[in-house]
C-alpha cells in the first residue's frame, strides 16, 4: 500500500481523492436517474400509445380521404423536378469545390485553343518554345 | 483544320514540399513531395503497395525508405557542390515516380485514354541552372508526351495575365523566387532566387524550440505541420501553443516568440530582393512595379507577411502595394496550365520534330562512333 507523504503532497493527494469521490458520486446518481427515467418512460408509453392511436384514428382517416382534394399533382411533379435539379446543382458544386475548375467539353476546349492569342503572348510562347528546344538539344 | 485528337493539358509545379497539378479536364490536386518504398516484406504487406506517395508515405514513414526528390527547388544532387551521379539518378527515378503518380491522378477519371496526348508545362525555380532544367525534362520524358519548361514565378505572372510592370514573389519550401515582369520573357537580370524559404523557417523554429525546451521530443514533420497552420509575423496578441511530448506525456508550450522569430528570418532577403529589382528597373516605370507586387506560393499564406513587405517598401522605396494571389498553392500550376493550353499546336509539333531530329542525330553519332571504333 502506498503511504501518503507529509505536507503538500498529502494535501494534494487528499484533494485528488475528494475530486474522485465527488466525480464518482455524480456519475452514480446520474446513472440512477437515467435508469429510473427509462423505466418510468417505458411504462407511460406502454399505457398511452394505444389510447393515442385510438384517438388519432378518425383524424388520420379524414386526412387520407380529403388530402387529395387540396394537393395538386402538377405541383408535386414540379417540386420533384426542382428537388432533382437541386441535387444536380449540389453535385456540381461539390465537383467545383473538389477540383476548382469547371469541366470543359472537348469541343469547348478545342474552341478555346483556337482562340486568337495576343501578339505579346505569342512572342512569349515562342520564347519558351525556343528555350525548351535549346535545353533539349544535348551539348 | 481543327484537330480531332484528344489532348490533356497539365500544369505542373514540382515543389520541394508539395507537388501541384492543374489539368484542363477539371482535375486539380497536390501531393506532398514524398515517395516511400517498403523496407521489407512485412512493411510491404502492411502498406499493400510497392510504392507510396504523399500523405500516405508520411503516415507509414517508419516502415518505409522515405525519399524527398527535391531540395532547394531542384532535383537533389544536381549542382556542382553536391554532384553525385548515382544519387542524382536515384533522385531522378523517384521524381519520375512522383510525376507518374500525379499524371495518374490527372487521368484516373478519363474513360478513353487511347490516342490521348498528354502535354505538360513544368515549373522550375527562377534561376535554375540549365542542368537542373534538363534534369526536369528528363524526369518528364516518357511520362508526358510533350513537355515544356518555364520559370515558376513567370508561370504565376502568366496565369494572372501580368506581363508588364509587376513583381512576383513566389515563396516555396526550398526557394523564394522573385521575378520582375517587363513585357518580355524575364532574363537573369529580372530574377532573384533566395534559398531561405519554408524549410529554413522549419529549421530555425526547430532550433529555437530545442534551445528553449530541452526535454521535448519532436520531429521536423511535427514542426512543419504546426508552422503551416500557425505561421505569422504580425503583432498579434493571441499566444501560440504547441503540444509536444516530454517522456511520452504531451505538454503544451508557448512558442509565440519562437515562431515569429523563425518566420521573420526569410523577410530580410525578400525585401532586399524587392529593393534590388525595383532600383535596377527603368526609373519611369518603377512606380508601376511598386504598385504591383504579387505574393504567391505556400509561404505567402503567412499572416502579416504582406503588410511587413508593404511597410518596408514604404519605408525604403517611398511606396509599395502588395497583394496576395487568391490561390497561393495553385497559382504556379494554374499559370503553367494556362500556358500549356495557350501554346499553339504548331509549337508543340515543332518541339516534337526537334526532339526527333535530336534523337536521330544522336543515334547516327552512336553508329558512327561504333563504326570508327571497329575500324581502329
Amino acid at each position: 500500500m502506498k503511504v501518503l507523504s507529509v505536507g503538500w503532497n498529502t494535501f494534494h493527494e487528499t484533494g485528488k481523492y475528494t475530486c474522485a469521490t465527488v466525480e464518482y458520486a455524480g456519475l452514480l446518481s446520474y446513472s440512477m436517474f437515467k435508469r429510473s427515467g427509462i423505466r418510468v418512460f417505458g411504462g407511460v408509453r406502454k399505457i398511452t400509445s394505444p389510447v393515442a392511436a385510438t384517438v388519432c384514428w378518425p383524424y388520420e382517416f379524414i386526412r387520407d380521404k380529403t388530402g387529395s382534394i387540396f394537393s395538386n399533382r402538377e405541383h408535386g411533379e414540379k417540386i420533384e423536378g426542382l428537388t432533382k435539379q437541386l441535387v444536380e446543382i449540389e453535385k456540381r458544386l461539390a465537383q467545383i469545390e473538389k477540383h476548382g475548375v469547371i469541366r470543359v467539353t472537348e469541343e469547348g476546349a478545342a474552341q478555346m485553343r483556337k482562340r486568337k492569342l495576343r501578339e505579346d503572348k505569342v512572342f512569349v510562347l515562342k520564347g519558351i518554345l525556343e528555350e525548351t528546344k535549346a535545353l533539349k538539344t544535348k551539348e | 483544320m481543327v484537330r480531332t485528337k484528344k489532348v490533356l493539358n497539365i500544369g505542373i509545379d514540382l515543389g520541394t514540399s508539395r507537388s501541384v497539378i492543374a489539368c484542363d479536364n477539371g482535375m486539380r490536386t497536390f501531393v506532398p513531395s514524398y515517395v516511400g518504398y517498403p523496407k521489407d516484406a512485412v512493411s510491404r504487406k502492411m502498406v499493400g503497395k510497392d510504392i507510396v506517395f504523399g500523405d500516405e508515405a508520411i503516415r507509414y514513414r517508419l516502415a518505409l525508405d522515405l525519399y524527398r526528390p527535391f531540395d532547394k527547388g531542384q532535383l537533389k544532387y544536381t549542382d556542382v557542390g553536391d554532384n553525385d551521379p548515382e544519387e542524382n539518378a536515384k533522385a531522378k527515378r523517384v521524381a519520375r515516380e512522383l510525376l507518374k503518380h500525379l499524371v495518374g491522378l490527372a487521368t484516373e477519371e478519363e474513360e478513353d485514354m487511347e490516342g490521348m496526348t498528354i502535354r505538360g508545362v513544368l515549373g522550375a525555380p527562377a534561376l535554375a541552372s540549365k542542368k537542373n532544367k534538363r534534369n526536369l525534362l528528363d524526369v518528364a520524358d516518357g511520362v508526358l508526351d510533350d513537355t515544356m519548361i518555364v520559370s515558376e514565378p513567370f508561370a504565376v505572372a502568366y496565369g494572372l495575365d501580368l506581363f508588364n510592370s509587376a513583381l512576383i514573389i513566389d515563396i516555396g519550401a526550398g526557394t523564394v523566387d522573385l521575378c520582375r515582369m517587363s513585357g518580355t520573357i524575364p532574363t537573369e537580370k529580372d530574377q532573384i532566387t533566395t534559398l531561405n524559404a519554408g524549410d529554413h523557417i522549419d529549421k530555425v523554429f526547430l532550433d529555437l524550440i530545442k534551445e528553449k525546451y530541452e526535454d521535448v521530443d519532436f520531429t521536423v514533420a511535427m514542426i512543419k505541420r504546426f508552422k503551416e497552420e500557425n505561421a505569422f509575423i504580425s503583432k498579434q496578441d493571441e499566444k501560440v501553443f504547441i503540444e509536444l511530448p516530454v517522456r511520452g506525456k504531451p505538454v503544451s508550450y508557448d512558442v509565440t516568440k519562437e515562431l515569429k522569430a523563425a518566420c521573420m528570418t526569410i523577410v530580410p532577403e525578400i525585401v532586399e530582393g524587392v529593393k534590388k529589382l525595383v532600383a535596377s528597373f527603368d526609373p519611369e516605370f518603377q512606380r508601376g512595379l511598386k504598385r504591383n507586387v504579387i505574393l504567391a506560393g505556400g509561404g505567402s499564406q503567412m499572416v502579416g507577411l504582406r503588410k511587413q513587405i508593404e511597410d518596408y517598401m514604404k519605408q525604403e522605396l517611398g511606396y509599395g502595394r502588395v497583394t496576395c494571389v487568391e490561390e497561393p498553392l495553385y497559382a504556379g500550376a494554374n499559370g503553367a496550365l494556362k500556358l500549356c493550353k495557350d501554346m499553339p499546336d504548331e509549337y508543340w509539333d515543332e518541339l516534337k520534330s526537334a526532339n526527333k531530329k535530336d534523337q536521330t542525330r544522336e543515334s547516327h553519332e552512336t553508329v558512327t562512333s561504333i563504326a570508327s571504333k571497329q575500324k581502329v
